[in-house]
């Protein structure tokens, strides 16, 4: 390195290798997830990830988020992750959850306020944002039970690192249904899917 | 974006750091790839081995709509589409090169961006604008000024002749 003083350098990662054919993967395994909650979906063709982020939410991130949906960040990602989805994405980044269209959130015990997020309207159901929540781990198994379309009776789910009042927030968000948000579960280089359509029954531990 | 407000580039007046990187950008996109390939030994000859860098965005074919305004006055309109290809780059001393150039040449969009890291490193900076981006922008204005030259005899100029019917 040599000496003279600079602005420092924005370290910026690397996105897709394929941008259009590794993105449209990403698409189907989440399509695949969203259409089969309670699946664990390996995702594959993942990127390098930026700092804080785990290979699932950066390729979701890099696969969904456009210039037309605005996204917002929980706090410890604004600086690490900010530039990296404003650079390969074009996505606005915004301040206040309810004006998102998609939300980040680095860690399932810190979560935003729930009751604040975008379920749309009436007329316009699909005006409802997304969240995207990275977790410690998931696994099928005792925990929570999962009913709805996609789902074959029931399954059970055991998802590590989720804040106890998301489940309770989830069931609240169901009953509004067809309003609602929707969410992705996502760890290392899993993911699963919680559309709204989705009833929470019975959480045993 | 933090980027936008850090450099003050939503303001219109740029800093002349900016200005002299947008020209060069400029230069470096209306090249050739084969001119930039040309230049390459020379840049070597200045900054020594080439730095290793990695692609932030690789090279990728686009398209952008290309705006103008009749007579460079009238209303915005929509001329039509062109293809472009753009990359980003970061060298192994940090610096972000930055590419958008005409057409489909991968190649052309790396080594501009590669340039264009390679210039703002302070060290190499003069050196590089008089040895590299100079000849090329001179050699760029020759080529505009025959093009000029030869439709200027072309030229037709409409208008309209008073003929005083409308006085009562």
């Amino acid at each position: 390195m040599n000496q003279h003083t600079r602005i420092p350098a924005l370290d910026l990662t690397p996105g897709f290798d394929d941008p259009q054919r590794d993105a449209q993967r990403v698409f189907r395994q989440v399509l695949e997830a969203m259409s089969h909650p309670g699946r664990i979906v390996q995702l594959d063709r993942l990127p390098e990830a930026p700092p804080s982020l785990s290979k699932a939410a950066a390729a979701i991130a890099l696969t969904l988020f456009d210039l037309d949906t605005p996204v917002w960040l929980s706090p410890e990602l604004r600086q690490a992750v900010g530039p990296y989805v404003a650079f390969h994405t074009g996505a606005a980044l915004t301040q206040t959850v309810a004006s998102a269209g998609f939300l980040l959130v680095a860690n399932g015990r810190a979560l935003p306020d729930l009751a604040e997020v975008a379920i749309g309207d009436p007329e316009y159901p699909e005006r409802a944002a997304t969240i995207i929540i990275q977790v410690q781990s998931l696994q099928l198994g005792p925990g929570c039970r999962l009913r709805g379309p996609g789902v074959l009776g029931h399954i059970d789910v055991c998802v590590e690192g989720l804040a106890e009042e998301f489940w309770t927030a989830f069931a609240a968000n169901h009953r509004k249904f067809p309003q609602g948000f929707d969410v992705l579960l996502v760890a290392g280089e899993q993911v699963l899917g919680l559309p709204r359509s989705v009833a929470i029954d019975g959480k045993e531990n | 974006m933090d980027g936008a407000a850090e450099t003050g580039s939503s303001a219109k007046a740029l800093t002349p750091d900016q200005e002299a990187r947008r020209h060069w950008m400029s230069v470096l996109a209306k090249a050739s790839a084969a001119e930039l390939e040309n230049a390459m030994p020379a840049i070597q000859g200045i900054v020594g081995e080439l730095p290793a860098y990695r692609l932030i965005r690789r090279p990728e074919v686009g398209m952008t709509m290309v705006r103008g305004r009749a007579g460079g006055t009238g209303r915005q309109f929509n001329l039509g589409e062109m293809t472009m290809t753009r990359c980003a780059l970061q060298t192994a001393d940090g610096q972000m090169g930055c590419a958008y150039v005409a057409g489909r040449s991968m190649r052309h969009a790396e080594l501009a961006a590669l340039i264009d890291a390679l210039l703002q490193e302070p060290a190499h900076q003069a050196q590089l604008q008089a040895l590299v981006v100079d000849p090329l922008a001179r050699g760029q204005e020759v080529r505009r000024q025959r093009q000029v030259d030869r439709s200027a005899p072309t030229r037709v100029e409409f208008f309209t002749v008073v003929r005083g019917e409308d006085k009562e």
